[in-house]
């Protein structure tokens, strides 16, 4: 029986009131214009208020922009920009992360969950003017996202069980529809993919323009793009990029957000991201009053704590709510160097490693006791997330997967594996007596992260294994983590959500960040790999979602138990902000004003 | 003692009356007022600090330098200084100063005393970038100047937070007595006070004994820096009352605490 299903998509967080105002881009507001319900009773948003328009807000950051380009985009360094300027069909609710409209106004499923009709607002312009329309939909996913010329994650994300893509075909100008081989519950996740302008980059696609190169969109919109030639519909535009210094941007005229009182959005006249070398100096520059939003690390806190009502600011501080996403280390399975590609494949010698991290000592040296040990791919939030009981259940832990730091443990298994001291000089080596080093690398100036790296070169030393750090550029590191580069081992992290399928990227053997063991995508693969990508398949293909946490639960299991990526330490969420800043308050492992998915830029505001 | 509390006794009865509007927000010129005529010193300075803002937003950098310099009472000082501090932490974000040229002003004896704490917090910036053991050793050089050191300590105690934990607070108070320099002693009071205030609270009459009695300048330091967000509350009147009865306790850090306070009152 053909199901129908008509989703009103987030009714209670975003109304629909059509009001006449003169708008900056718009000779009048558009009739699908969202309507920010900012303190509607009843509403998402009732806790939040009405702002007033103009100035700036200042934050910091600790890296470069790689590029402009979201569907080349792997890195937050550049996502936190471009999630910005280029909003998808759908979107994560700032409150609630549940999934609201975007540019899409409505959808609907039918073909027993295989179709997805989405409604497009109709009237919204891109920032230089131009309509939005359908084709810039189709063009997005088929002629970029599911263009074999593109490098992109993105496309990971939305291969559907049986291994195809859906293809997203135009109906009319205002409706598109996605069309799926078999059932894909992580739809709605994969249509929060950025949608970008095909009347500024078509000419780039190869498959549209066979005089092009067939990489040529993989170099578009890179730092060296003037501004003015960068297009969205996001609330802000790159105005100016100044290296080591700071990102400008501008509100974007043709936003189509409001709030209830009919005030176009965003309120802020720009959003200015700097840059600067260390969380150190971003914490002073937040202390100075320079940036007016701040994710401090819990060895910030006694410095914030004490002003934090002199200088009118606000700490928060949530013991029991890590956030999303993950940290840990990776080893590199297809390193160049064939004796460590094949001390890297063996789980032992990965299980010793894990034994080593003193979990217990990060915690309380350098988060203050304001973090959890992390042992899981899926974030601690999430309802998926196997520490739980069952879906959206209460966590218990009960199956977690750990390596309890056990030096003894660590020893054994090191010994077990050949690697012992030959040459006498403290230090491990492989059994043809060439010695065992290994170079930790991890991003200059996360002074967390730093830190980490120090405790676990350190317990390496006391098992006679030597581990050297490196702290380098994010952006450097990024590309050895993309493979360009040779490395060893990398301590990093990741962002998360509620939906474990929007790390299929990373997990699928075939996923464009598998960052441990990239060969698996040309056949290279093992039983948990094959196993991992049956689990994921199955799971997008379910939606009853109590089966799906059960597939989840495994996937977790064993990806854990193989230890591709070795799980360390999981924050509290903490964060800070001048309380001139408004709306600020809905800060939240969710979304922050100075966070990486743009998604309360337009409705925080500078107080008068 | 007769004369102090002469003096006290005037203090106050002037106080009453430049303080009449105690109930509405301050303008500059009034708090311009309490900071060139209050005889109390902490409440003088308590007016200087809250002008700061306004003064980096309307005076120049050379009269401010000067009134830094040569102003007739704390207040004013304390209120260019201040100014200096915003102005010159804007151009070192704007890179139009530099290390060097915070260096030439803090490091230089023949500055005034206010221009060089000026500096104070906006070499801060710059000085972070260093490693932790060249700070220590710039917060131990007996050559360079007070605030030159000082503000290589407080760096010190910035960067190396992250070897600060729950457990070695008893570190962080022993530093606090006893470092390589009075200026570690005090950035380490700085950091212990807020230490307790996040993850080992006390109460606030520990605090205050704290403040007033702890065993080193350290000690009175993290007493302060943990004592002035409670006082945050408390009225102006309540704080110019309690100023003018503690002139003759010794610790001026016990005294800092309540100016500090009260200048969030009068903040603009």
């Amino acid at each position: 029986m053909k199901r129908l299903i008509v989703i009103l998509a987030a009714l209670t967080a975003i109304l629909m009131i059509p009001v006449a105002v003169s708008a900056q881009g718009y000779d009048k507001q558009p009739a699908d214009a969202v309507i920010v319900p900012l303190g509607v009773a009843g509403t998402d948003y009732a806790a939040l208020e009405p702002g007033v328009r103009g100035g700036t807000v200042y934050v910091g950051t600790i890296s470069n922009p790689k590029k402009w380009n979201a569907v080349t985009a792997h890195e937050t360094s550049t996502t936190q920009y471009t999630n910005i300027m280029q909003p998808g069909l759908v979107n994560l609710n700032p409150i609630t992360a549940g999934y609201d409209p975007e540019l899409a106004k409505s959808w609907e499923v039918s073909d027993e969950n295989k179709v997805i009709t989405f409604k497009l607002r109709q009237g919204l312009k891109w920032s230089d003017g131009t309509p939005f329309t359908a084709d810039d939909v189709v063009f997005s996913f088929m002629d970029l996202y599911l263009n074999e010329d593109v490098e992109t994650d993105t496309r990971d994300v939305l291969q559907l069980p049986d291994g195809n893509f859906p293809v997203v075909e135009k109906v009319d100008d205002y409706t598109v529809k996605v069309v799926c081989s078999v059932a894909f519950r992580p739809i709605l996740n994969s249509m929060t993919a950025n949608i970008l302008p095909k009347h500024k980059l078509e000419q780039f696609v190869h498959k549209l323009h066979p005089e092009v190169a067939a990489d040529a969109f993989n170099q578009v919109w890179g730092l060296d793009t003037n501004p003015k030639d960068l297009v969205g519909m996001g609330a802000f535009m790159v105005e100016s990029y100044t290296p080591d210094l700071n990102v400008v941007m501008k509100r974007n005229p043709y936003y189509y957000h409001y709030d209830p009182k009919g005030t176009q959005l965003p309120y802020l006249d720009k959003y200015v991201v700097l840059t600067v070398a260390s969380q150190d100096v971003l914490l002073l520059k937040y202390q100075n009053g320079e940036i007016d939003c701040f994710a401090p690390r819990p060895q910030d806190i006694p410095i914030l704590k004490p002003e934090e009502k002199q200088k009118n600011l606000t700490v928060l501080v949530n013991k029991e709510m890590p956030g999303f996403g993950t940290t840990w280390v990776v080893l590199n399975w297809d390193t160049q160097d064939t004796k460590y590609r094949e001390l890297f494949r063996n789980l032992k010698f990965r299980q010793a490693l894990a034994h080593l991290f003193d979990k217990d000592t990060m915690i309380r040296n350098l988060f203050n006791g304001l973090a959890v040990p992390q042992w899981s791919p899926v974030s601690y939030l999430s309802p998926y997330y196997a520490g739980r009981e069952k879906y959206a259940g209460p966590v218990t832990e009960k199956n977690a997967v750990v390596f309890p730091y056990d030096l003894e443990k660590a020893a054994a298994l090191l010994d077990e594996i050949g690697l012992k001291d030959t040459n006498g000089d403290g230090y491990r080596d492989f059994a043809d007596g060439t010695p065992v080093e290994i170079e930790l690398n991890t991003n200059a100036g996360n002074t967390t992260r730093e830190g980490a790296c120090l405790i676990i070169a350190d317990d390496a030393k006391k098992v006679n294994l030597k581990v050297t750090t490196a702290f380098i550029d994010f952006n450097v590191l990024v590309n050895r983590l993309m493979g360009q580069e040779d490395y060893k081992a990398i301590y990093l992290g990741l962002t998360g959500g509620t939906e474990p399928h929007s790390g299929a990227n990373v997990y699928m053997s075939t996923g464009g960040l598998h960052a441990w063991h990239y060969s698996a995508a040309t056949g290279d693969i093992t039983e948990v790999e094959k196993r991992v990508d049956e689990l994921t398949n199955l799971a997008a293909a379910e939606f009853d979602l109590d089966k799906v946490f059960e597939y989840y639960k495994e996937y977790q299991i064993i990806l854990s138990q193989d230890l591709g990526f070795l799980y360390t330490i999981n924050q509290a969420f903490v964060y800070s902000y001048y309380n001139r800043i408004g709306n600020a308050q809905v800060a939240s492992p969710n979304a922050t004003p100075s966070g990486n998915n743009g998604l309360t830029m337009d409705f925080i505001f500078r107080k008068s | 003692m007769g004369v102090s509390r002469l003096r006290a006794l005037g203090a106050f009865a002037c106080m009453l009356a430049l303080f009449a509007f105690t109930a509405f927000a301050y303008t500059a010129a009034q708090l311009e007022a309490v900071a060139t005529g209050e005889l109390i010193p902490e409440i003088n300075a308590a007016a200087g600090i809250a002008l700061a803002k306004s003064y980096a937003g309307t005076k120049t950098e050379d009269y401010l330098k000067d009134l830094a310099a040569n102003g007739l009472t704390i207040g004013l000082r304390t209120a260019a200084s201040g100014a200096l501090s915003i102005i010159w932490t804007g151009k070192v974000s704007a890179k139009t100063m530099t290390e060097a040229d915070l260096t030439a002003i803090i490091n230089d004896a023949k500055v005034a005393e206010m221009v060089r704490v000026a500096a104070i917090d906006p070499i801060q910036v710059l000085l972070i970038t260093k490693a932790a053991a060249a700070l220590k050793t710039m917060a131990t050089d007996t050559a360079a100047t007070h605030e030159s050191r000082l503000a290589a300590a407080k760096a010190y105690y910035v960067k190396s937070r992250t070897n600060v934990n729950i457990v070695s607070i008893p570190v962080l108070e022993k530093a606090a007595v006893t470092s390589e320099s009075a200026e570690l002693a005090y950035a380490a009071g700085e950091t212990l006070g807020g230490w307790y205030l996040s993850f080992a609270p006390k109460t606030q009459a520990e605090y205050e004994t704290l403040a007033i009695s702890g065993s080193s300048e350290g000690l009175r330091v993290a007493g302060k820096v943990a004592l002035t967000p409670l006082l945050l509350s408390t009225s102006v009147t309540d704080l110019e009352t309690k100023l003018l009865g503690v002139l003759n306790i010794k610790s001026a850090e016990y005294r800092q605490a309540y100016q500090d306070a009260l200048a969030y009152q009068f903040g603009l």
